[in-house]
């Protein structure tokens, strides 16, 4: 393998392969960097084997072949590097050489061979979402991910692909996110899967502009093409629990309030709650919302009214202040509308107005008051 | 706080019950025609036949336990099984040397394969947890050697120096492997070198993952100290029993595989107690001067003269040779129980009789209470570990065992 390259363009494209290079791992191939190349094409790939990432560039290639890199070593000497074009060649005993300027430089790297094969798609669903509804959808589910292990299923986004309609849902078993798009083109049968939070995350970083996003679902593995990079995720095994049981139906009392007041209110009383619990309480009257929280080990209490439209008979319900705050952190218009129902049972959080083709929906549990 | 979803709703703890092994998919296939090697290693026939077969038919177990001494090769055989079971070439022989996966698993730099071993605790951190932070430089390179020499032979040892233990962090990292859809292929193999160094809590998390087997994976827990493994462990397992070495199959594969002349792959054979790595080892040695000096032992013995016993002890008991002795304690009592086999079905152990000194021994001492003279060996050995005096201890061990073996009456200690 030889070719030559601008150090500049050389730098973006490993730069957008090297931060999924496990920084500690047992299988020491997957320190390294795979150059693959083609004709004209350089192909890099890193994989820790959760998500693989795969980035194409033109160069001027000289000799066809491949061989996997230390990232580390690599990426530290190209960033020092002058901008100039630079030359690396890769010789019979899988040692590479970078040739820029008067410098040139050796390190060792590992037979392609040994490099994980990304994996193969038989017989897979494939669909496209535009750029901007791929990071709503990410955005909105993000946050609400368990990061518990030991209920691995509610530690990624799951996708329900219907005929028509797209749904990403997440959840920690506190606070659960259904966000319902039905602008979704595909056709094929109904599918679901949970994809890990990570990979959907590193997509995101990865579209520019306005792409749309390529979507391949195989068996073991989801694969997401955009213009410049195509990133591959193993999926999370497992049943993600029936989520649509815990949405209540019948909360009744409607709450309108200002999302941007009360986020305000909420983050100077929470600063008196008890700095565990992180509990707040709602008072809920008629025409207003009274937030307080206290914290009786220390002594402290905060409490602070705001104008709101309430429907329901007066009541007291308690939550947490960060969750509360999240949850308000993803409403776009500038009242929120809870959706209530008794004091122990979920509450349903939405935006006043839906966007037109689609239907968002947060779920907060209360926090038991004494 | 009250949760959304009930802990009972959440699949990943509802669990199954029993699943069976592992169904056959089309690619490994119950077409007859497979061949299942085992190119690394030696003997172990049954075993070998045995896990074949399972692959052949699809039944190959969830978890297995490979017990026997060290050096007998259950590493290897585990990691030769799990080479066949990652292979996905077309050939029909597995592995196939030819396709992706081989080319990945010889190295083994598979994705779908997990080596676990004690490893030190990073750093002086004495929290349980903290074997999945950082080593320094000079440890995680002697973690590397220990795999590199893996790679490069199946038989080296799993042993990095100051790794006690297989702690909970390591569990874990298999706890979010299996969370995970496979990477590519259907088996996923974890080897677990040395489970009896399962720390206890990460036992009982490793438990519940053999208790749920996810799909397609298959553990091989290898281990030299049944005694040691918690019973819950073995009773999850299938258990494979490695016998030790013959030594006749020792000899050849001295010969065969490493290059060890005729004589000196008999005696280190001979020596290496069934062991594929100590033979090796005793290879590497000098074998036969070592062999000689025990039989030297044995012939001043014979003659009985006392100055020369005297002398004998003293050459063997000052000086650096002392730090020989419990070595030549070892071969003593391995010399011994040749002669004594000899002696007792000359026809079965007839390649021992290729060796003339031992023969002639065999006739003079002919129905002698060899076992009485193992015993003492094995005594002189245990004092010396204790500290007794070297020169008292061997003076008393040569005058019992010329007294056993060759009906010398007792001798007026000179000293």
């Amino acid at each position: 393998m030889r070719f030559t390259v601008s150090q500049a363009d050389f730098q973006e494209a490993f730069g957008s392969v090297a931060p999924v290079v496990p920084s500690k791992t047992t299988l020491p191939i997957l320190s390294n960097v795979l150059m693959e190349l083609e004709g004209n094409t350089l192909r890099l790939v890193a994989t820790d084997l959760d998500v693989s990432i795969l980035t194409e560039m033109e160069v001027q290639g000289e000799r066809d072949g491949s061989l996997s890199v230390p990232a580390k070593k690599i990426g530290d000497i190209i960033r020092e590097l002058e901008e100039l074009d630079i030359t690396l060649e890769a010789d019979e005993g899988n040692r590479l050489q970078i040739i820029a300027g008067e410098g040139s430089y050796q390190l060792p790297g590992i037979s392609s061979e040994d490099f994980p094969s990304l994996p193969e798609f038989e017989g897979a669903i494939e669909f496209s979402i535009p750029a901007e509804t791929f990071d709503r959808l990410v955005q909105r589910t993000s946050f609400a991910v368990s990061r518990d292990e030991l209920r691995p299923a509610l530690t990624g986004v799951f996708l329900q692909l219907r005929p028509g309609e797209l749904r990403a849902v997440s959840t920690d078993g506190h606070r659960l996110v259904r966000i319902i798009d039905s602008h979704f083109t595909y056709s094929g049968e109904p599918r679901e899967l949970i994809v890990p939070v990570k990979a959907l995350e590193m997509v995101r970083k990865n579209i520019i502009g306005d792409e749309d996003v390529k979507l391949i679902v195989g068996s073991n593995q989801l694969m997401a093409k955009m213009k410049h990079a195509t990133l591959y995720s193993r999926l999370i095994e497992g049943k993600y629990p029936h989520y649509e049981n815990v949405i209540p139906k019948d909360n009744s009392d409607r709450l309108i309030v200002s999302a941007d007041q009360l986020a305000r209110v909420v983050k100077r009383t929470q600063i008196f709650a008890n700095p565990i619990s992180r509990q707040v309480v709602f008072h809920l009257e008629r025409d207003q919302l009274i937030i307080q929280a206290e914290d009786v080990e220390l002594g402290g209490k905060g409490k602070e009214s705001l104008p709101a439209t309430y429907t329901g008979e007066d009541k007291q319900i308690g939550y947490n202040s960060a969750y509360v705050l999240e949850l308000l952190k993803q409403i776009e218009t500038d009242e929120v509308l809870f959706e209530l129902g008794s004091t122990t049972a979920a509450g349903i959080v939405r935006p006043t107005e839906p966007r037109e083709g689609e239907d968002f929906l947060m779920l907060i549990m209360p926090v038991r008051l004494n | 706080m009250v949760e959304i979803i009930d802990s009972t709703d959440d699949p990943g703890t509802g669990g199954e019950g029993d699943q069976p092994a592992n169904e056959a998919s089309e690619s490994t296939g119950t077409a007859g025609g497979l061949a299942v090697r085992f190119p690394d290693v030696i003997g172990q026939e049954r075993i070998t036949t045995a896990l074949g077969r399972s692959l052949r038919n699809g039944r190959v177990p969830h978890a297995m336990l490979f017990l026997g001494d060290d050096g007998v090769g259950k590493e290897a055989t585990a990691l030769d099984f799990a080479r066949a079971l990652l292979c996905r070439g077309k050939a029909g022989e597995k592995p196939c040397e030819q396709c992706a996966d081989c080319a990945k698993t010889r190295q083994l730099q598979h994705p779908n394969l997990k080596i676990l071993f004690p490893l030190p605790t990073p750093k002086e951190s004495s929290d349980d947890d903290a074997a999945g932070e950082e080593y320094t430089a000079a440890q995680q390179r002697k973690i590397d050697e220990v795999l590199a020499a893996k790679r490069n032979d199946y038989y080296a040892p799993l042993e990095v120096q100051g790794g006690r233990e297989i702690v909970l962090e390591h569990i874990r990292t298999l706890r979010r492997e299996f969370a995970k859809t496979s990477y590519s292929g259907e088996y996923r193999v974890v080897l677990i070198s040395a489970a009896d160094r399962l720390r206890v809590q990460a036992a009982n998390a490793f438990l519940k993952l053999l208790e749920e087997p996810p799909g397609g994976a298959v553990f091989i827990l290898t281990s030299s100290r049944e005694s040691r493994l918690l019973a819950t462990i073995i009773s999850r397992c299938q258990t494979f029993r490695f016998s030790p070495l013959p030594t006749q199959l020792l000899e050849r594969a001295l010969i065969e595989r490493r290059n060890v002349a005729t004589d000196a792959a008999a005696t280190a054979a001979r020596l290496a107690g069934g062991s594929w790595m100590q033979a090796r080892e005793w290879a590497e040695g000098d074998p036969g001067r070592k062999m000689e000096q025990v039989v030297g032992v044995f012939r001043v013995l014979y003659k009985y003269d006392p100055g020369k016993i005297d002398e004998l002890v003293d050459q063997l008991s000052t000086g650096a040779a002392a730090k020989e002795l419990p070595v030549l304690l070892e071969l003593m009592s391995i010399w011994l129980r040749d002669v004594q086999r000899f002696d007792a079905d000359p026809e079965r152990y007839a390649h021992l009789g290729r060796d003339a000194s031992l023969s002639r021994f065999a006739q003079v001492c002919a129905g002698r209470d060899f076992a009485r003279a193992v015993e003492e060996i094995e005594q002189a050995r245990l004092d010396i570990e204790r500290y007794v005096q070297p020169g008292l201890v061997m003076h008393q061990l040569l005058v019992r065992i010329a007294t056993l073996l060759f009906d010398h009456g007792p001798l007026v200690v000179s000293r």
